[in-house]
């Protein structure tokens, strides 16, 4: 996969950054200097397809607000606990659920140039000394920028330099060709995002197929990273019980169990913007007309009921093959974890805990 | 404009032609009577295209009550040093200062002028001269209203579908928008109600890859609208009823089946048990009403009968998913995993 830029911005504050003069040294894109954002966000906005345009369009700037995040969990459902690398925003992949189409007013390809103030900051965060589990896939994905910033080259040896925290690189791609080339000391864990193939064939436009996905993660196995895999967004649709559990019969045959760290579950969710987003840019759709309920985060959910007969049966399969990796459910209640894996995060000390738990075993992470 | 006064027969008239006409008011019956108690006071306005026959700029309905009154012939101006968007405008500028045009017309006029001009960022510039709204978003939007097939445009003059519902139902296929358009006009539901069904039966049909036509057409929705015994009122909640019930099957059913939990349990009056809202958070809630004290003793007994009862209990655990709603996707009618 390439990095199918049209146009690279440059936020003037930035012009004369070492990253940013690396980055668009040899551009084989016109790149432009602008000194007000809203210039590029006119741009946009006069396109049909913003959303479309935003992905063609990558603007080089500065994070002016922290790198590091707690991801958005809210009061009701069991969050994580993970922690956001805040790299850049949006992506070229073009997934018809993806929140990042509404949540960005207009969307666009942006990346932090400010490398120095990102590093120095992670420095602080593993100077805490406590467990940590942070990602760079929350806001984007973790490898589209590879073919263009190697950012894994910094991530990955400092992460491996110490030993509290661990990385998560999440993705859809295949952009792995850098990663045999680093020490990593199992501090950084590969992740995929994996679904039905008729799911990524009819909603995940321009990304890697089930196959290549699995194919890389068995690659980055034999390197020795630890892995996770995340079904998320699980779609409900005629005929998808038999399609998740091949997906899952196709996983183990392709890696071991016991490289991986977590599995997540979490079916489809969205705010309500993006439903008419998909209904646009995704005609053919199906995904928006299931039986959703606002939810208690107000958003858009499967019924309940739904939600948990599916997700039982998901547990079953994934621990006939794999009865000793961790399945957690991304954003969901003490009530769905009880019913259907017999306990709640909070009788074996919390989401996070048990989470950081497995990274302590799988990656060899010490409480300072 | 500049014009001379003619005595005009039926036939100097291209009836015909309705290049001008904004008015969606067709019988001219409420003006006869006027008309022959103290004639035309404002006489129609005609124009004359390269020698052709005349036609009506302003005044149609005036034309049609005087020849229809048994005048044979009408005293109109004729205008001179004219030109189609002069007429246009005049057109448009009797009818809007007069009253308050409806969708049909202001969509009409916005046609004219659209017709004639070709640039919209001129049409909108004139707008407010005109009477008609302004705004670019109003301009795209009410210009589709003249393509609307007859039913919707029906809907919009009588009042009975509003703006919004006539722009949803004009985006779908003509036979689909004519179809709603008179089941609501039937029906006379709100908009809200309207916009359930429109919703519901787009959301199904691309669900199960059919056309909302095919939806419509269902049994089960012909043979509430072709109920006999029942009134609008009647078959606007059955279908409804029928239509959510299509698209949410499970939700129905959990809520049937919490209301028959709910009789099972017996519970008196003065006391009331909620579900959460759509069965999603796991708090369910006890209201109790009292007037005295001595009733609240007894009604908290009752809540200690069933704070024990077998019935709460299931009603708690949770839906049997093991007997699916008729129109639950098949992948769900298996039995599911315990």
């Amino acid at each position: 996969m390439n990095f199918p830029v049209k146009q690279i911005f440059v936020d003037q504050a930035v012009a004369s950054l070492p990253e940013t003069l690396r980055l668009t040294e040899g551009a084989v894109v016109p790149v432009e200097v602008i000194d007000d954002v809203k210039a590029l966000y006119g741009i946009l906005m006069n396109t049909p397809d913003p959303v479309e345009a935003g992905k063609k369009i990558l603007f080089l700037t500065k994070n002016k607000g922290a790198f590091i995040k707690k991801c958005p969990g809210t009061k009701y459902y069991n969050c994580c606990g993970y922690m956001i690398l805040h790299v850049g925003t949006f992506c070229h992949m073009d997934c018809s659920y993806c929140i990042l189409q509404s949540y960005f007013h207009p969307p666009v390809l942006q990346y932090f140039v400010n490398r120095q103030e990102m590093l120095a900051e992670l420095q602080e965060e593993f100077q805490k000394g406590k467990i940590q589990r942070i990602g760079t896939g929350e806001f984007t994905d973790s490898l589209i920028w590879e073919p263009f910033s190697k950012i894994t080259e910094e991530l990955v040896p400092r992460f491996a330099a110490q030993s509290t925290a661990v990385l998560e690189l999440k993705t859809k791609t295949v952009e792995i060709q850098n990663l045999h080339q680093y020490d990593h000391n199992r501090k950084t864990i590969l992740a995929w995002s994996l679904n039905t193939p008729r799911i990524i064939h009819s909603e995940e436009r321009n990304t890697t197929s089930l196959g290549e996905r699995l194919a890389a993660a068995k690659t980055c196995e034999a390197m020795g990273y630890p892995l996770a895999f995340h079904f998320d967004p699980i779609v409900l649709y005629e005929g998808c019980e038999a399609e998740y559990r091949e997906v899952i019969e196709t996983l183990f045959s392709a890696v071991s169990p016991d490289s991986i760290v977590w599995i997540s579950l979490g079916t489809f969710r969205f705010m309500p913007d993006l439903k008419s987003i998909v209904q646009k840019r995704f005609s053919e759709s199906k995904i928006p007309y299931g039986e959703f309920i606002t939810g208690l985060d107000n958003k858009m959910r499967y019924f309940k009921p739904l939600r948990m007969a599916f997700y039982r049966k998901m547990v079953q399969w994934i621990r006939e093959a794999a009865p000793r990796v961790l399945i957690y459910y991304c954003m969901e209640d003490d009530e769905v974890w009880s019913k259907t894996m017999g306990f709640t995060p909070a009788e074996k000390g919390g989401l996070p805990a048990m989470l950081d738990r497995s990274a302590m075993d799988h990656c060899g992470l010490d409480v300072l | 404009m500049k014009f001379k006064m003619e005595m005009i027969n039926p036939e100097d008239i291209d009836s015909t032609d309705l290049s001008f006409q904004i008015t969606t008011r067709e019988d001219p019956d409420d003006l006869m009577a006027s008309i022959r108690a103290i004639g035309v006071i404002n006489p129609p306005l005609l124009w004359q295209e390269d020698h052709g026959r005349r036609i009506i700029v302003c005044g149609r309905r005036r034309i049609a009550a005087c020849f229809k009154a048994g005048m044979a012939s009408v005293e109109c101006r004729i205008a001179e040093e004219a030109n189609r968007l002069k007429c246009v405008k005049t057109a448009i500028s009797d009818n809007a200062f007069q009253r308050q045009l409806n969708w049909v017309e202001i969509s009409r006029a916005l046609n004219r002028l659209m017709q004639e001009i070709r640039d919209k960022d001129q049409v909108l510039s004139m707008l407010p001269d005109l009477g008609l709204p302004e705004g670019k978003d109003i301009l795209d939007k009410a210009i589709r209203i003249a393509h609307f097939t007859q039913p919707i445009q029906d809907g919009l003059i009588s009042g009975q579908i509003p703006f919004a519902m006539a722009l949803e139902l004009g985006g779908l296929e003509p036979e689909t928008g004519s179809f709603l358009a008179n089941l609501f006009q039937q029906l006379t539901l709100s908009l809200n109600k309207q916009r359930e069904i429109l919703e519901w039966a787009v959301e199904i049909a691309a669900r199960e890859s059919k056309t909302p036509m095919d939806i419509l057409l269902e049994n089960g929705i012909q043979g509430v609208i072709k109920n006999p015994d029942w009134d609008r009122n009647q078959k606007g909640t059955a279908l409804r009823k029928h239509l959510r019930t299509r698209r949410y099957p499970w939700i129905q059913k959990a809520e049937t089946l919490f209301q028959e939990g709910m009789k099972s349990l017996k519970i008196p009056p003065g006391i009331r048990l909620s579900p959460p809202k759509d069965f999603e958070s796991d708090r369910y809630a006890f209201q109790i009403e009292f007037k005295k004290q001595s009733q609240l003793a007894s009604r908290l007994k009752t809540l200690e009968r069933l704070s024990e009862a077998q019935a709460l209990k299931d009603l708690l655990d949770g839906l049997d998913l093991d007997s699916p709603p008729a129109h639950a996707p098949s992948s769900f009618r298996s039995k599911a995993v315990k």
